[in-house]
């Protein structure tokens, strides 16, 4: 199975997910009952950012070492850009709704108003985070299988 | 000539050379125009609309 240049560096963006999801995670779900403290969080911040910036120096200086051909931008990748940007901007609209509609229940929930709630402690920063972190991996993952889905197929 | 001198010279990959031809992907007229040009061939001979 060939892949040219375009589909590498999206097949990168996915991997970088997948390790994303495996070691930072955990760590987010873990703590999802907790509030964090300033120190903890900017150290996990620094380790993240430290894990992107080695992860994709190296994931984008073997593709360059690899495959010399310069990469070529045109009609149809701004068309397949705008495709996977359009689902992107999609789920995050729908993630937003359930992010709202998750606080609003839970809220519900600790005022003892009545619906069963088992997701994360909305009361702590931890719960909050997990969120967000969950849905900015899921949406970005989702957004780059698509796209690659579209340049196999169209 | 190969896909991908054709597409180096109307500034494409060869990848949306290799898409054109296998009906997969629709040009845009500048696009065409530009093909039809570099083939030496008509445009309505490259290209050819289909009436549903």
């Amino acid at each position: 199975m060939n892949f040219s240049k375009k589909e590498l560096s999206i097949f990168i963006e996915i991997v970088f997910s997948i390790l994303f999801t495996i070691f930072f995670l955990p760590y987010f779900y873990d703590n999802r009952f907790e509030t964090y403290d300033l120190n903890t969080s900017v150290n996990k911040l620094i380790q993240i950012i430290i894990f992107s910036i080695i992860y994709f120096s190296l994931a984008y200086t073997l593709l360059e070492i690899f495959i010399k051909k310069k990469l070529i931008n045109d009609e149809r990748d701004i068309l397949i850009d705008l495709k996977s940007y359009k689902m992107g901007y999609i789920l995050y609209e729908i993630s937003l709704f359930s992010f709202i509609g998750i606080i609003i229940s839970s809220q519900i929930y600790q005022k003892g108003k009545g619906i069963g709630y088992s997701g994360p402690d909305l009361t702590t920063n931890g719960g909050l985070i997990f969120l967000i972190v969950l849905w900015l991996v899921l949406v970005s993952f989702i957004k780059s299988v698509y796209q690659l889905y579209l340049y196999r197929t169209s | 000539m190969t896909q991908e001198e054709l597409g180096d010279t109307v500034g494409v990959s060869r990848q949306t050379i290799i898409s054109i031809e296998t009906y997969r992907y629709k040009p845009t007229l500048e696009l065409a125009m530009k093909l039809s040009m570099k083939l030496n061939c008509k445009i309505d001979k490259l290209f050819y609309f289909e009436k549903d």
